[in-house]
């Protein structure tokens, strides 16, 4: 009973760790995948022959978070016809993550304005991302290592205390 | 589109006094809906306007155009920078509010009001041009705003298609009121041999859908400058006939127009049709080639 009880603590302390260190790896792929989302939104705005709605869906073409919120906002505004951007993305948003604050004002600024101003709306918030992004990549590869083979470590070593 | 249809498209957009008001119009009763910021919006139909109780801020007004262009309004600086965008279905919304020049082209910063003018469909209102026509004739449609030259046209166009003449139609619709496209396809009837060609002026269209198409009849709406009037006389010496309209309230008004005078002077036209500006597609009076009154 006393060995099951020390493998299960040494197990779970391993995986609190190796789960905070997908989180941060996550993290970055999620960050840097919004950027590539807002690169092209900008390229197809620039053309200027889709609605905000279509040039959503037509670049988020994958089946990650940035495009599956994308294609729900763009669903949204069909749904409600009277909805803003920024409205759609407050209701499709529920997740509490790092790059909301200039998503939120990229979405309230695409809703108004000429071509150019839009444009660089994206612009300035894909640019606020790419340094979010590289953040997140550099923490994620210094501290996701650390988690991992602390989560390890201390597993093992709680394993062995307790045996 | 229907008046359900029209419902169903613009209700979406409105707070619920307006719905309600929306839901108790009948079928081409309703003309125009004048949106002011911060007045109440107006409901104007053939005998009468109504002043509703909805008076939008000016972001709401903002968000409203945007929602009505279904957020492609970033995109139709064509149509803004000449005051109006073409709404699905065919309804037009006019812009008003504070502009300026950027690129030679007037840019609308600010909107302070808006007019939606409902498109409208009137089986056989064109039937008394169409008895005179004989087939394919050139007739120009002489009505002020309001007065449903562009619902005559259309129905002219779906008559004319359906006159078992085979007739080859060709519409010039340049500021996507009379068919309405989107991605090049009609969302209005105008008839089975119709080909339109959208967002092109008239000037350029004309002779285009003349050398391509090859129609015995060209249909466009809103005749207004020179070029106009030289891509109409290129078309008719060339054997195609020309259906048009043009704002005005009577002949004489019209002919005081230098681009009109010219295509009158040159007999270009077989007959002048004035509506009545009550609206209503009603004709009011019809003139010969000559200008006389049959």
């Amino acid at each position: 009973m006393r060995t099951v009880f020390a493998l299960m603590a040494g197990l779970l302390c391993a995986a609190a760790g190796v789960r905070h260190a997908s989180a941060l790896k996550a993290d970055a792929a999620r960050l840097s995948r919004w950027y590539k989302v807002l690169q092209h939104v900008s390229i197809l705005l620039k053309e200027g022959t889709l609605s905000i709605p279509d040039a959503l869906c037509t670049a988020a073409d994958s089946p990650f978070p940035p495009d599956k919120l994308l294609r729900a906002m763009a669903a949204h505004l069909s749904e409600t016809p009277i909805a803003t951007l920024a409205e759609a993305f407050r209701s499709c948003c529920c997740i509490d993550y790092a790059e909301n604050e200039p998503l939120q004002r990229l979405f309230t600024r695409l809703g108004q304005g000429s071509r150019d101003v839009r444009v660089l709306a994206v612009e300035q918030a894909a640019e606020e991302i790419r340094l979010l992004a590289a953040a997140a990549a550099e923490k994620s590869e210094k501290d996701a290592k650390l988690w991992q083979t602390l989560g390890l470590t201390g597993g093992i070593c709680l394993t062995i205390l307790l045996l | 589109m229907n008046w359900t249809d029209t419902r169903q498209f613009l209700s979406p957009f409105f707070p619920e006094e307006i719905r309600v008001e929306l839901e108790m119009l009948l079928p081409g009763e309703l003309r125009e809906i004048r949106i002011r910021a911060n007045r109440p919006t107006v409901f104007i139909t053939g005998s009468r306007s109504a002043a509703l109780p909805w008076s939008p801020e000016p972001k709401q007004l903002n968000a409203l155009v945007e929602a009505l262009s279904e957020h492609s309004l970033y995109a139709r600086t064509d149509e803004t920078s000449q005051g109006y965008i073409t709404l699905r279905g065919g309804h037009r919304m006019g812009l008003c509010g504070r502009a300026s020049i950027s690129d030679r082209k007037s840019v609308l910063s600010d909107i302070g009001s808006v007019c939606i003018r409902i498109a409208s469909e009137w089986p056989g209102s064109a039937t008394p041009l169409l008895s005179r026509m004989n087939g394919a004739g050139s007739v120009l449609i002489i009505g002020a705003p309001g007065s449903g030259k562009t619902t005559m046209l259309r129905d002219l166009a779906c008559q004319l298609a359906g006159c078992g003449q085979s007739l080859q139609l060709a519409i010039v619709d340049e500021r996507s009121e009379l068919a309405a496209c989107v991605a090049g396809i009609p969302q209005l009837y105008v008839g089975d041999t119709a080909d339109v060609m959208d967002g092109l002026s008239k000037s350029a269209a004309i002779p285009w859908l003349v050398r391509s198409m090859s129609p015995d009849v060209v249909i466009t709406d809103e005749l207004g400058s020179d070029a106009d009037a030289a891509a109409v006389l290129d078309a008719l010496h060339c054997g195609v006939a020309v259906c048009a309209s043009v704002h005005g309230a009577s002949l004489q008004d019209v002919a005081a127009r230098p681009a009109i005078a010219v295509l009158m002077a040159r007999r270009a036209f077989d007959f002048y049709a004035v509506l009545d500006p009550q609206g209503g597609g009603q004709i009011l009076q019809i003139h010969d080639r000559l200008g006389n009154p049959l």
